[in-house]
């Protein structure tokens, strides 16, 4: 599938990126996994998380095993297209400048 | 929107994205353990049959054989070492599986192989010194394969 070439504001916040990019590789992601790699505290990574959920770029669903509460976070459809097309534009940036260096 | 970013901004965008991709590949992994209760049964299946009894040798190849089939249907994916994340299914790539069992089989053709010289030999327990030679290749091997599916799956997220 091709995805449309589309910036996304929302999504090129830095760490919005980090979060988006690491949830594009997995199914799910335990918050935990992301604090930890992102090195955010609980509440920064729940601000940035909210912000993804309201747009509907991610689902937050709170599992329980062995009795212990988890919090898993995954991409949803709409946030998985958003992230390919702004991945796609962010190519054409980075090819529009290598075309451009050539043609001087 | 687009040509709000710069080269230089949409380059550093992209290498972000490309290191939190390898901190995801990273996990593609089988958990230790697996690698030792292999190895660990793989002697135990050569002292067995070095004992000489056929019925004991063919009951511990079938236990073996259960308890491999029942741990492998989790394991084997190399997408759950992590319990914090499940590897998407296209990022850790559709061959592990078979990659795993195929290093297996030809393990199981080398222990043979092995098992036979040692008789030939004249060795007294052929087959239990060909399963700990083999078994130091499963433990050793083994992560040292899973390794060489990460690389091939950042440089397929590369391509």
């Amino acid at each position: 599938m091709t995805a449309e070439h589309r910036f996304d504001e929302l999504i090129h916040q830095s760490t919005r990126l980090s979060i988006v990019a690491l949830l594009a590789s997995a199914d799910w992601i335990d918050f935990a996994f992301v604090r930890d790699r992102l090195g955010l505290s609980d509440s920064a990574l729940s601000k940035q998380f909210t912000t993804l959920e309201s747009a509907g770029y991610i689902a937050i669903e709170r599992p329980v095993s062995n009795r212990r509460r988890r919090v898993h976070v995954r991409l949803t459809d709409a946030g998985r297209a958003a992230f390919d097309g702004h991945v796609a534009a962010l190519r054409d940036v980075v090819a529009t400048a290598e075309s451009a260096s050539t043609t001087l | 929107m687009v040509n709000d970013i710069s080269d230089a901004d949409a380059r550093l965008a992209l290498s972000s994205i490309e290191q939190r991709r390898r901190q995801v590949i990273a996990e593609i992994d089988m958990p230790r353990w697996y690698w030792w209760g292999v190895a660990l049964g793989w002697v135990a299946l050569g002292v067995f049959t070095d004992l000489g009894h056929p019925w004991l040798t063919a009951a511990a190849t079938l236990l073996f054989g259960a308890v491999h089939s029942a741990v492998a249907q989790r394991v084997l994916s190399g997408r759950h070492r992590s319990p914090q994340l499940s590897v998407r299914a296209d990022v850790a790539g559709p061959h592990i599986r078979t990659l795993v069992l195929g290093y297996l089989v030809g393990l199981a053709a080398v222990t043979v192989g092995l098992g036979w010289l040692a008789d030939a030999d004249g060795a007294r327990h052929p087959v239990t010194m060909a399963s700990i030679v083999v078994a130091v290749a499963v433990v050793c091997g083994g992560p040292n394969l899973m390794a060489a599916v990460r690389r091939r799956s950042e440089r397929t997220a590369r391509a």
